[in-house]
């Protein structure tokens, strides 16, 4: 079976500001993600993986090696892998519903079409009576609602998450990593998810891989073999305390 | 676009739109404004006379009553009589015709600087040095190029307004938060559309706060043109009555001014509020 996303011998190198130094994020490092799957990338702050993301959406370019989505290799953005990001991205000036028709409606889509499912997707994510509300208006944990709504109204093949509840409070990341376990249900694309947060991408991830520190490479890639469909409560059982001694062990050992 | 239909009481995290103080309501913040003034008239009226002649410090019910004379004019129909409208005629038209030319100069150049790495490096190192000339250092050249007059203070006031309008432009497009581009470029947009889309709504608050800055500097340069000897407006009124010994004229006029920056910043922010539901602050 070919890969959906595949990074191939992937190295990211870049130039520090501050310092004036070279420095390698990324380290050769070979990636392949499955149509359908839900992989969570497990690392370290700084060891690359939101490079592998930016990679991945085309916002960023790689010094070496290729990133392949659908065999082909991307070059710039397209809307077929949609980016939700950690903080902000939602565009201040537009409503919760204008920000998720933002995706179609520039695409030239019929606004018969994407008008229902706008309302649809906002109703999945649980903001329908916020529609009219500004960002500004919305908490923050709303305003990432938004910003998954409005990839998911683009009908993405693949979904890229930056650490979108890396910036929110325990209890607010809860609800959301249950409303994204509920809306996977139903939305059959594939998801790249990176986290710095074990038990997070334990619980959302068909397929966890931890990335060592700079300059990443993957150090363990292990399939979560939790019942689907899943909430928060599994945190508590065996099986996971199980996965997350495993991965805590291979964080670790990861340099 | 549905605006303005939900309720605006939200749960929490979501940014307060309004301040509600202790003094909440318009009259109480009103009120502890006065405050000041109330105090600063009290100290005119009973140590002006200690400290000052009448001509250098009138006192206040004088400067009031020439003031009303000066506004709503008189039976004796003096040399201040009721000139007030035609003098806010004239200077109100060289701000608004200097502050459109200032601004319609600043803002398309403030864009082109900010997204354009090649015209920032041609024009940002020039703007930065002539920016670095006080206003008032213009004022010889000024009168050499268009005479005393009109044209000279419509001239000042352009230049004016035109830097605080194209710098505020300028850091609007640069501190555009980048992931709003990116946002839209994964969501569809052409780089062309991601700029209009996007970009350009990303920049306005601070265009329109360089708009606003670039208004209240119109007022300052006006102010200045008009000392290089107009027959009408509040500066050459206010030069004329320093000449003619007024000095209740020349209080009238500071305080009239003053008034009207306020005034006139007022509806100019509320509309830019309501036009782009954005906070201007």
């Amino acid at each position: 079976m070919s890969a959906l996303l595949s990074f191939q011998n992937i190295t990211k190198e870049f130039v520090d500001k501050r310092s004036g130094r070279s420095v390698r994020a990324l380290a050769g490092l070979d990636l392949d993600i499955h149509e359908r799957e839900f992989v969570c990338v497990l690392g370290p702050s700084g060891c690359g993986k939101s490079t592998l993301l930016a990679a991945a959406a085309g916002n960023d370019t790689v010094t070496s090696g290729h990133v392949r989505f659908d065999g082909q290799v991307v070059e710039r953005q397209h809307h077929s892998r949609g980016m939700v990001f950690q903080v902000g991205a939602v565009f201040p000036w537009l409503t919760a519903f204008e920000n998720v028709c933002y995706g179609p409606k520039i695409r030239g889509i019929d606004r018969k079409v994407y008008e229902p499912k706008a309302r649809e997707v906002l109703a999945a994510v649980g903001l329908s009576d916020f529609a009219d509300h500004y960002p500004r208006q919305l908490s923050g944990g709303m305003r990432q609602r938004v910003a998954i709504a409005r990839c998911l109204a683009n009908e993405p093949r693949l979904l890229l998450m930056d650490e979108p509840f890396g910036a929110l409070d325990a209890q607010t990341r809860l609800t959301l990593q249950d409303l994204l376990l509920q809306v996977r249900e139903s939305y059959d694309g594939t998801v790249l998810f990176v986290t710095h947060d074990v038990d997070e991408a334990i619980l959302l991830g068909d397929r966890v891989v931890v990335m060592s520190p700079r300059p990443g490479r993957v150090v363990l890639d292990i399939p979560i073999e939790l019942p689907r469909p899943r909430d928060s409560s599994v945190e508590t059982s065996d099986a996971f305390v199980t996965i997350k001694r495993r991965l805590r062990d291979a964080i670790a050992h990861a340099d | 676009m549905a605006t303005g239909s939900a309720a605006m009481s939200l749960p929490a995290g979501g940014s307060a739109t309004r301040r509600e103080g202790r003094f909440g309501e318009t009259g109480g913040r009103v009120a502890l404004g006065l405050v000041l003034p109330l105090v600063v008239l009290t100290a005119w009226q009973l140590l002006g006379p200690v400290l000052f002649t009448e001509y250098q410090l009138p006192p206040p019910a004088k400067v009031l009553q020439s003031a009303w004379v000066y506004v709503v004019g008189d039976a004796a129909g003096g040399q201040y009589s009721g000139t007030f409208v035609t003098d806010l005629t004239a200077s109100l038209q060289r701000v608004l015709s200097g502050f459109a030319v200032g601004s319609l100069v600043g803002v398309p150049l403030g864009l082109a600087i900010g997204f354009s790495r090649r015209v920032a490096q041609v024009v940002e190192p020039s703007i930065s040095v002539l920016r670095s000339i006080p206003g008032i250092a213009w004022l010889p050249l000024a009168i050499i190029w268009f005479g005393f007059g009109h044209t000279s203070s419509v001239f000042l006031v352009a230049l004016g307004s035109f830097f605080p309008v194209c710098i505020s432009t300028i850091q609007g497009v640069r501190f555009i938060d980048p992931n709003l581009v990116l946002a839209s470029l994964t969501l569809g947009a052409s780089r062309r559309q991601a700029v209009t889309s996007v970009a350009l709504p990303a920049a306005i608050p601070s265009v329109l706060n360089g708009l606003r800055l670039g208004l209240a500097y119109s007022w300052i340069y006006m102010i200045l043109g008009e000392f290089t000897g107009v027959n009408k407006g509040l500066g050459a009124a206010l030069m004329h009555a320093r000449d003619t010994m007024r000095t209740d004229i020349v209080i009238t006029l500071m305080i009239i001014i003053g008034l009207l920056g306020v005034i006139t910043d007022w509806p100019v922010q509320r509309l830019f509020q309501r036009v782009f539901r954005t906070d201007v602050r």
